[in-house]
């Protein structure tokens, strides 16, 4: 048996390579272009992180441990308590600031150093310009990454005006330094000290970074550390700390791999219906094959192997393709797609080897589950009955039955109630994709319910398409999965990206409710100082103002930081807080906050939960008063009024304005007043809350605008598969064609026939989808996305689109039918006919 | 490598003439008729540009000798920028150690630089006491000591002094060339009896023996056209203290030179530029960086002749690879007519910045 094997697979191979080339091309592309997106999108996405991670890792060289807390900075002293620790061997403290540009416009990180400390942990920094450090020193000299230099067109000797507070500083360029591992990113060093006068930021430092003697025990010391160093600042270990610093696009990057598996998950859809027709028509063939001896399990083993196979070279090819679009990708368009976790990274390909495999390995699997059913299928038929014409409905019929389907169904509800595993929504996407597939096993039962209860009346054309349809529903929900498989998904994102721009929108006009916005500028380095808080609130055109400033927290050692806001406020009444539900204001004279959804979340705070803030060293006792919806910071946010603010801290600096105008004032006449009354010009952003909420959705739709593009990709492949489908079926029928046309039916009528049974099977097709994408979208939005950013968002269906997407694919599945059906008939009709007796 | 390249740039300083850069004088001059008090002008001269501690010794005898340096720097890279950050490089230090031993054949050597403050890196006033994190050279009751550890080395030293301090030119006022400007306040604790331990590797060695102690500061040192200097200091056997430097000319040839030897009964006498004779006895060719040494010398003092002869040839200090600045450092025997008279070191600067043109 061991020799003839060989012979019989390329025997069952010939029967269908042959015939079907270009399908089982398509078949193989179809799987190709799942893979190539998912690779693609999840070697960018790595390939960014990774870059993010290393730039931390490579940056501080040696170190071991980082010591932060706000963003703000910790206070300097700290720098002489760590260095003097006996484990530590090196301490350089580090002053990082996203730094606002005058001219060139822009922002640039600046770092801060301690040159001699710095190069203690990492040699390489400074690479040859290391000849420079005494210059380096002075104050006003920078010099800048490579990566710096290009972005801002500068190169050795230039100036650059930075701005401070609302106050232009100039920084001369001393050299660009040589591209290393630990300056590939835009850049610029200056002496810490520079950076502490320059920047107003005498007194504090933002980490410093530890390397410790051989042999200490890192655990011990930092849980030393933890007892000794004040509220709010933790030492962490480095390479944690820079895995942190990617944590937060984590959730977004694992989304986007899903969604790019989803395109894949069509393409497995599209195997299944190639590889059921393929069957089909391999029916005789196989049947031949049983009869003279071959058993039942070699056979579909035979047939599986076939599937597998497709899947390999389709999974090897996608991953070819994903990695080539990746590395065009990360060289002209860097590594950000989109939402800006990753803008302005320098992104060279990194291969992940286990992220690939797993992506291929799922390309094969989609394969080989496209596969199973189809051989399992064709093995179980029977000899006798299958080497007679007309068999393959009876074939079909064994398709599974709707328990399995409800089962899934049932577990997709209980799935979706669990929560998130290590803050990623795990269970959520089990959900869905038992919806999928439990959806997709019900079809059967679904065509065989929706065509018994459609009116069998009116044209011929249409009653024998109804007729048709009515005999061979297996046919029919080959189809019907295909176009679920495609459709549902996409109309769950849908759903849930037209909720989440409907709330964001209603969100933004919560969230900006004065008529002018003044903002010292981007970075952290800018901030509109006492005495012009002073000045705006007494220009003419004001009517009232509210000043906010923005910090970071660290409440623990493991979590990213929280964002502060400190906001003039009437705790009774606080301006522009869309809250969840109402506040309770503490009783016992505590100071309230109000805290975001994710800050509850996370940290499992509600109404009246009491939180010890870390200000300033110190810690301020609090009581939640409210929640709030955030769309904006991810990791949390808490709104604390700001004369606490002020009191605990002494900063008085506030990052932001909220103008409201006397009646008499446009925001135009008003904003040429204050800039005048405030002695600044571009320095201070003055912004209309319309323009405001144009941009946040601007950003808002670059940030989907990738998801679009992979949701088009599904669609596409879906489109395929109804293709594939159709021409397979009319070539399955050539007979019953045949005979329909020797008995008086004319092509024409044929055709329309063809089409109306298309159409008929896109229009079940389609409502299936609408149905089980809108219970999706109910996953992505409570579950996934609640899980993921700690969002809540109110549901807003995008009718037109849905109902105008619904008729197009009808269209498609009727124009594919008609266009296929011509094809067949174009060929001998007499000779199908005689093919069966 | 690069760190190296970052030593060498603030090494630097003292090559650069203070008088080319621009402005007014920033810094306090070195004048004649200063009168230097101790235990005050042990401690640190903030108001001068450049000032250093230099401890040089052999310990133990014959085959055990080894010979070891201790070099603490102080140097105020720029004038007064009034930055009031804690941060402000005012003062860099720069610390350099170097253990010789013949078995080894080349040095073992160690440096570190930082800014001063926060109490870390310190150059105290009014005693000796200089400290670069762990590492420290400061007085203790009546004595000194060194502490210092790397990977590549340690030295825990003690230093007794035996002797008043050796003031160098007219009263501590060492001039370093033609224009009087050019020359440093200067004096050295020549015999010290210095006991310990220095850890090579992973090796202690324990030891005694006599060492040297330098310190000088100054506001502008090197002349503009001085190349380099060649300098010794040897504790002779009889007690006797030596000290004699020369400065070379770029031209080629000796810019300025000068000499002190002071007599175990206190006879101090000191030496003209024209009384002191450099002449190359041996060159020594580093297969590193190709730079010939003069590592054996004579030095000719008025009518008296004596022979400077290394401990082993290879001492260079090997801190950069790349430029011209690197220099050799070494203990050596003084010899007159065939025997050993007195060990000291020897150090030679700007040989390898010349071969490179």
């Amino acid at each position: 048996m061991a020799a003839v094997f060989p012979a019989l697979a390329r025997s069952l191979a010939r029967g269908a390579w042959s015939h079907d080339r270009g399908r089982l091309a398509l078949t193989i592309i179809a799987i190709a272009l799942g893979v190539a997106l998912g690779a693609a999108v999840h070697l960018i996405n790595h390939s960014a992180a990774a870059e993010l991670v290393n730039a931390i890792r490579n940056l501080s060289g040696d170190a071991d441990i980082q010591v932060s807390g706000a963003r703000t900075g910790i206070a300097e002293d700290l720098y002489a308590l760590l260095a003097k620790q006996p484990e530590v061997a090196v301490a350089s403290p580090l002053i990082e600031l996203d730094v606002a540009l005058v001219r060139p416009r822009g922002t640039l990180r600046v770092l801060g150093l301690d040159p001699f400390r710095a190069l203690a942990l990492q040699p390489a920094l400074l690479g040859d310009a290391g000849e420079r450090l005494l210059d380096l020193l002075r104050p006003g000299n920078v010099m800048l990454s490579a990566a710096a230099a290009r972005e801002l067109g500068l190169s050795a000797g230039d100036t650059l005006d930075a701005q401070s507070g609302l106050r232009r500083v100039e920084l001369n360029v001393l050299a660009v330094l040589p591209v290393n591992d630990a300056l590939r990113q835009p850049l610029a060093l200056m002496d810490i000290a520079a950076a502490q006068w320059l920047f107003d930021q005498l007194g504090r430092v933002s980490r410093i970074e530890l390397r410790l003697k051989p042999g200490t025990d890192t655990r011990r010391l930092l849980d030393r550390l933890a007892g000794e160093l004040p509220p709010g600042v933790f030492a962490t270990e480095m390479q944690i700390a820079a895995e942190q610093s990617v944590a937060l696009s984590r959730a977004y990057r694992v989304n986007l791999n899903m969604l790019a598996l989803v395109a894949l998950f069509t393409g497995a859809v599209l195997v299944f219906s190639t590889q059921t027709l393929s069957a089909l028509r391999r029916r005789t063939h196989f049947a031949l094959l049983r009869a003279i001896g071959l058993p039942a399990r070699t056979l579909a083993a035979l047939l599986l192997l076939e599937a597998l196979l497709l899947g390999v070279v389709g999974a090897l090819a996608g991953v070819g393709l994903g990695v080539l679009t990746a590395q065009v990708a990360l060289t002209h368009a860097g590594g950000d797609l989109g939402a800006g976790y990753f803008a302005r990274i320098v992104a060279s390909l990194h291969i992940d080897p286990w992220g690939l495999g797993a992506i291929a390995f799922c390309g094969v699997l989609a394969g080989g589950l496209g596969g199973f059913f189809p051989a399992l299928e064709a093995a179980r038929a029977s000899p006798a009955q299958a080497l007679r014409a007309g068999d393959e409905q009876r074939a079909l019929r064994r398709l599974p039955r709707y328990l399995p389907g409800l089962g899934l169904l049932a577990g997709a509800a209980v799935l979706s109630l669990l929560p998130a595993i290590d803050a990623l929504p795990v269970f959520g996407y089990a959900a869905i994709a038992c919806v999928l597939l439990g959806a997709l096993m019900l079809m059967p039962a679904y065509a065989t319910a929706a065509l018994a209860a459609l009116p069998a009346r009116g044209p011929l054309p249409l009653w024998l398409a109804l007729q048709q349809l009515r005999g061979t529903a297996g046919y029919a929900s080959i189809s019907l999965a295909a176009i679920l498989a495609s459709f549902s998904l996409a109309v769950a994102m849908l759903i849930m990206i037209q909720s989440f721009r409907g709330s964001l929108d209603h969100w933004l006009q919560a969230v900006l409710p004065a008529d002018l916005y003044a903002r010292a500028g981007a970075g952290a380095s800018t901030w509109i100082d006492r005495e012009r808080q002073v000045l705006l609130r007494a220009a003419e055109p004001v009517e009232r103002v509210v000043f906010s400033r923005f910090d970071t927290l660290r409440l623990d050692a493991d979590r990213p930081a929280i964002t502060l806001i400190a906001r003039d406020l009437d705790p009774r009444a606080p301006d522009a807080l869309p809250l969840v539900a109402p506040q309770r204001l503490p009783v016992d004279g505590s100071t309230p906050i109000w805290i975001s959804e994710a800050m509850r979340d996370l940290f499992g705070l509600e109404v009246g939960a009491r939180v010890r803030l870390p200000l300033a060293g110190r810690t301020i006792d609090t009581t939640v008063a409210g929640i709030w919806r955030d769309y904006v910071r991810q990791t949390g946010a808490v709104v604390l009024p700001r004369d606490v603010y002020i009191r605990a801290t002494a900063d008085e600096r506030a990052n932001e304005a909220w103008i409201w105008l006397k009646p008499r004032h446009s925001p135009d006449d008003a904003s040429d007043i204050l800039r005048r009354a405030l002695h600044v010009g571009a320095e201070i952003e003055l912004r209309e809350p319309a323009r405001l909420r144009q941009l946040s959705l601007a950003a808002f739709d670059r940030t989907f605008a990738i998801t679009y593009a992979l949701q088009v990709a599904a669609v596409v492949i879906g489109l395929f598969g109804i293709s594939i489908g159709a021409s397979a079926q009319a070539i399955a029928r050539r007979a019953e064609f045949g005979v329909l046309h020797q008995i008086g039916m004319s092509r024409r009528q044929l055709g329309r026939m063809l089409a109306i049974e298309g159409g008929l099977v896109g229009a079940l097709g389609a409502l299936a989808g609408l149905t089980v994408g809108a219970a999706m979208s109910l996953i992505l939005i409570h579950v996934i996305n609640r899980q993921s950013f700690h969002w809540s968002m109110d549901i807003d269906v995008p009718w037109f689109p849905l109902v105008a997407l619904s008729v197009l694919l009808s269209a498609c599945a009727a124009v594919t039918a008609a266009v296929s059906v011509r094809r067949v008939l174009e060929d001998d009709i007499v000779g199908a006919v005689k093919e069966d007796w | 490598m690069h760190r190296r390249q970052w030593l060498q740039s603030v090494l630097g300083v003292l090559a650069l003439p203070a008088h080319a850069q621009s402005g007014p004088q920033p810094f306090a001059p070195v004048v004649p008729g200063h009168a230097l008090r101790f235990p005050r002008d042990e401690g640190s001269h903030p108001q001068f540009r450049t000032e250093w501690w230099y401890v040089t010794g052999w310990l133990n005898e014959h085959r055990s000798a080894l010979g070891f340096q201790v070099t603490f720097f102080r140097t105020r890279p720029h004038v007064d920028t009034g930055n009031p950050s804690r941060f402000d490089p005012r003062d860099i230090l720069i610390a350099h150690a170097a253990v010789s031993e013949p078995a080894q054949g080349r040095l073992r050597h160690a440096q570190r630089v930082a800014r001063v403050g926060f109490g870390l890196v310190d150059a105290g006033s009014g005693r000796m006491h200089v400290k670069l994190d762990d590492w420290r050279l400061e007085t203790r009751g009546s004595a000194y000591a060194a502490q210092l550890a790397s990977d590549a080395l340690a030295l825990e030293l003690r230093f007794r002094p035996t002797q008043a301090p050796l003031l160098h030119g007219d009263g501590g006022y060492s001039r370093k060339g033609p224009e009087p400007r050019s020359a440093s306040y200067y004096y050295s604790l020549p015999q010290l009896e210095v006991s310990g331990r220095v850890r090579a590797g992973e090796r202690w060695i324990e030891g005694a023996g006599t060492a040297w102690l330098d310190h000088e500061w100054s506001s502008e040192y090197m002349a503009a056209e001085a190349l380099g200097w060649d300098w010794t200091g040897i504790n002779l056997y009889d007690g006797s203290a030596l000290m004699a430097f020369r400065m070379r000319h770029r031209a080629g040839g000796s810019l300025w030179a000068a000499a002190t030897l002071r007599t175990p009964d206190g006879g101090r006498s000191t030496f003209e530029p024209h009384a002191v004779h450099w002449a190359p006895a041996r060159l020594w060719r580093s297969p590193r960086t190709g730079a010939a040494y003069p590592v054996a010398m004579q030095l000719t003092l008025g009518a008296s002749t004596l022979a400077l002869e290394p401990l082993m040839d290879d001492q260079e200090n090997d801190t950069r690879l790349s430029t011209g600045a690197v220099y050799w450092e070494g203990a050596v025997r003084a010899v007159r007519d065939g025997r050993s008279i007195g060990r000291g070191y020897l150090e030679l600067t700007g040989y390898a910045g010349a071969l490179k043109m």
